[in-house]
């Protein structure tokens, strides 16, 4: 295993608040809500009328507002990173995905025939045709891997694309998530569950992790990608070295399919494996991104994880969720990306909407208002159904010697 | 593809578990491909063969019955398999490994059939009907039962598996992708121990239907799951140990066709089910 330092060299994202990683965030750092009334169907009768759009983005279904969400976030990657002088056999691609749900129109047309569709539709929808996207479009030729584990997706999706620069595999990796749920089966599908906020009169204010009146989930949509190369072979190039991928961590609960434990054992776990893989101690950590879901079940189960591990250290916690709603797949990246501006511009986004903090969540929150604080080392947890929980640690370039 | 770095453990197979259309076991497959018995059977309403693996025993394998309602047929063959590659474990699974790789798209039997059909009005889907009528008949655990890492979860919950994972989706490719993650992380020390492989479960309507849509209607298609589990060699009850070398792209490989005539073409898992056959195989 080399011990080298994997460095992020391009960081791309569009999401509900913002068209790219500047506005992105600016708009989390000034607390602006991109949570409105859903536009890409009659929502009206639905349970749930509104989540987090992207505005720019109309394409017909799921499939080509994934490829549109791609096109967007990879395109500033790349041209952050500038262009990787390595061979095609060693840049890699691993994303965090899921299948796309067909369009309604389409749907119709099978079940009236019974009959099936498009070849080119089954390929397009498949949970994999992102991660072959990304590959065909920056011509790599090198390992290709899809992680589809719900909400830990493209967290788990860096993290392996670490671990893989690590091992000496490839030269460089893209690795990110995209995700497109913003339909009318998904929000049948998740109200049902009784994950989603209902709070429909107020949709800016819906999403309101470790408040005592949150209720759920805000279902988004959005991508997020960044490129991973070796310290040495970036500096050689010249390239600007944004942040330091420096540790990750997974775990499993083993607890219940829709439930986290509520000691937050798994989720400490992955914790301490993140803190673990990149040497650090539990008070180097200077600001955690949580997973803060605004559901009732998640967000005290996470504060019990995190107390957990830093004990009388208390890192400074928010939850971006608040602002952008959940993006589930690609969540854990764009979250990831969140980090890397934090530790570049010593400024902690807050958790909106926290009026009234739950007792059961008691952590150091930036509450409402953003902070200015030097952040040497920043984690993001990404916690997902079925019990996969995954942390990422992003260093602030050159704050470690060694 | 090259290796710099060699990883710091070697990794041996201890346990093998395995379910295909040729039964229960590794003897009973070994010996459907030795002999070349085909056991492909005809499918009600189905044009051609297919790899049906049956009904599966699950007593005695669950450790939590209340979750059965939640299990997809994939969670089924992916629970029996891992029960049987961990028979003869006795160690702790607080840090041990899941890693999986999971057919293309969330095995969607066909419950919402009913909340689809009643959605209808004039030919058309309608949005408002879905709203109301629909969503009344949708089947509430629906979204859950088909997220493509459920299959994992149920393992994880069954057995106690706390260490780290990884779900990979797609072909072939996906089986060994998801091997190799579990290698790394048995060599690495990650974890004591993984289990790791794949389940493939296409033989219902749903799957059927998106088999013919890719064209291969004329290629039987069956539905399986192997797992294997992973220790660095040394442990006890070796059985062979997994080189290191090769890394598919993301093409599929058709490393194992030989098989699709006796269980039937079971997508990710192709890549992994020679391995019972004695092959060898680089990940």
């Amino acid at each position: 295993m080399s011990t080298e330092r994997v460095v992020i060299t391009g960081v791309g994202a569009v999401t509900p608040v913002g068209r790219d990683v500047h506005h992105t965030w600016r708009s989390v750092v000034d607390g602006v809500s991109g949570i409105t009334p859903i536009t890409r169907f009659d929502a009206t009768g639905f349970p749930v009328t509104f989540a987090a759009e992207i505005d720019s983005v109309r394409g017909e279904d799921e499939a080509s507002i994934r490829e549109e969400l791609i096109d967007l976030a990879l395109a500033e990657a790349l041209e952050m990173s500038g262009d990787l002088p390595y061979s095609p056999d060693r840049i890699g691609v691993c994303l965090g995905a899921e299948a796309a749900r067909p369009a309604l129109d389409l749907l119709a047309r099978e079940y009236r025939s019974n009959s099936s569709g498009e070849v080119s539709e089954f390929v397009r929808n498949a949970a994999d045709a992102p991660a072959r996207s990304v590959a065909r479009r920056i011509g790599s030729e090198g390992p290709c891997t899809t992680v589809s584990t719900a909400c830990t997706s493209s967290s788990q999706a860096v993290g392996e694309g670490l671990l893989r620069m690590r091992r000496g595999e490839v030269d460089a990796m893209v690795v990110g998530g995209v995700d497109a749920l913003v339909g009318p089966l998904m929000v049948t599908g998740f109200s049902l569950l009784g994950a989603l906020s209902t709070r429909n009169n107020e949709p800016s204010k819906a999403s309101r992790p470790f408040d005592v009146d949150r209720d759920g989930f805000v279902l988004g949509e959005g991508a997020g990608f960044l490129v991973l190369e070796r310290e040495s072979a970036a500096l050689a190039r010249g390239a600007e070295i944004l942040a330091e991928l420096s540790g990750f961590g997974c775990s499993c609960n083993a607890w219940r399919i829709t439930d986290s434990p509520p000691d937050g054992r798994g989720a400490a776990q992955a914790i301490k494996a993140a803190l673990e893989d990149a040497g650090l101690e539990p008070s180097d950590i200077g600001y955690i991104n949580a997973h803060g879901t605004s559901t009732p079940m998640n967000d005290p189960s996470e504060s019990r994880a995190i107390n957990r591990v830093f004990g009388e250290h208390r890192p400074y916690v928010s939850s971006t969720k608040s602002s952008m709603g959940h993006l589930v797949a690609a969540c854990g990246a764009v979250e990831a990306v969140i980090c890397v501006q934090v530790v570049r511009h010593g400024v902690l986004p807050p958790t909106i909407n926290l009026d009234n903090i739950d007792p059961d969540c008691d952590l150091n929150h930036v509450q409402n208002i953003s902070k200015s604080f030097a952040c040497e080392h920043a984690l993001t947890n990404a916690f997902g159904f079925g019990g996969s929980n995954g942390s990422l640690i992003i260093s602030r370039w050159n704050s470690r010697v060694g | 593809m090259s290796v710099d770095s060699p990883l710091p453990l070697r990794v041996a197979v201890t346990g093998i578990g395995v379910v295909s259309a040729a039964g229960r076991g590794v003897e009973a497959n070994r010996k459907a491909f030795a002999e070349g018995t085909s056991c492909l059977t005809p499918e009600e309403g189905v044009v051609g063969l297919v790899g049906h693996a049956g009904k599966q025993q699950l007593k005695g394998i669950l450790t939590r019955r209340r979750d059965k309602k939640l299990f997809s047929r994939a969670a089924e063959l992916l629970l029996v398999a891992a029960h049987d590659a961990l028979d003869g474990w006795e160690g702790e699974l607080e840090e041990a490994g899941l890693f999986f790789s999971v057919r293309r798209e969330p095995p969607d039997t066909g419950e919402a059939d009913l909340a689809i059909a009643a959605s209808f009005a004039d030919g058309d889907l309608s949005v408002p009907l879905l709203a109301t009528v629909g969503r009344e008949l949708y089947p509430p655990l629906l979204s859950l039962k088909t997220l493509p890492n459920m299959a994992l979860a149920h393992v994880a919950i069954q057995f106690g598996f706390c260490g780290p994972t990884g779900v990979t989706a797609g072909g072939p490719n996906a089986g060994l992708c998801a091997v190799r993650e579990g290698v790394a992380a048995v060599a690495e020390g990650r974890a004591p121990m993984a289990l790791v492989g794949g389940v493939e479960s296409g033989v219902d309507g749903v799957g059927l239907r998106d088999w013919a849509r890719l064209g291969h209607a004329d290629t039987p298609i069956g539905e399986a799951s192997i797992v294997l589990r992973l220790e660095p060699v040394g442990a006890s009850g070796t059985k062979f140990e997994l080189l290191r070398g090769a890394i598919p792209t993301e093409h599929p490989i058709d490393v194992s066709r030989r098989h699709w005539p006796i269980v039937g073409h079971c997508g990710c898992v192709d890549s992994i089910l020679p391995l019972i056959n004695g092959e060898s195989l680089k990940i």
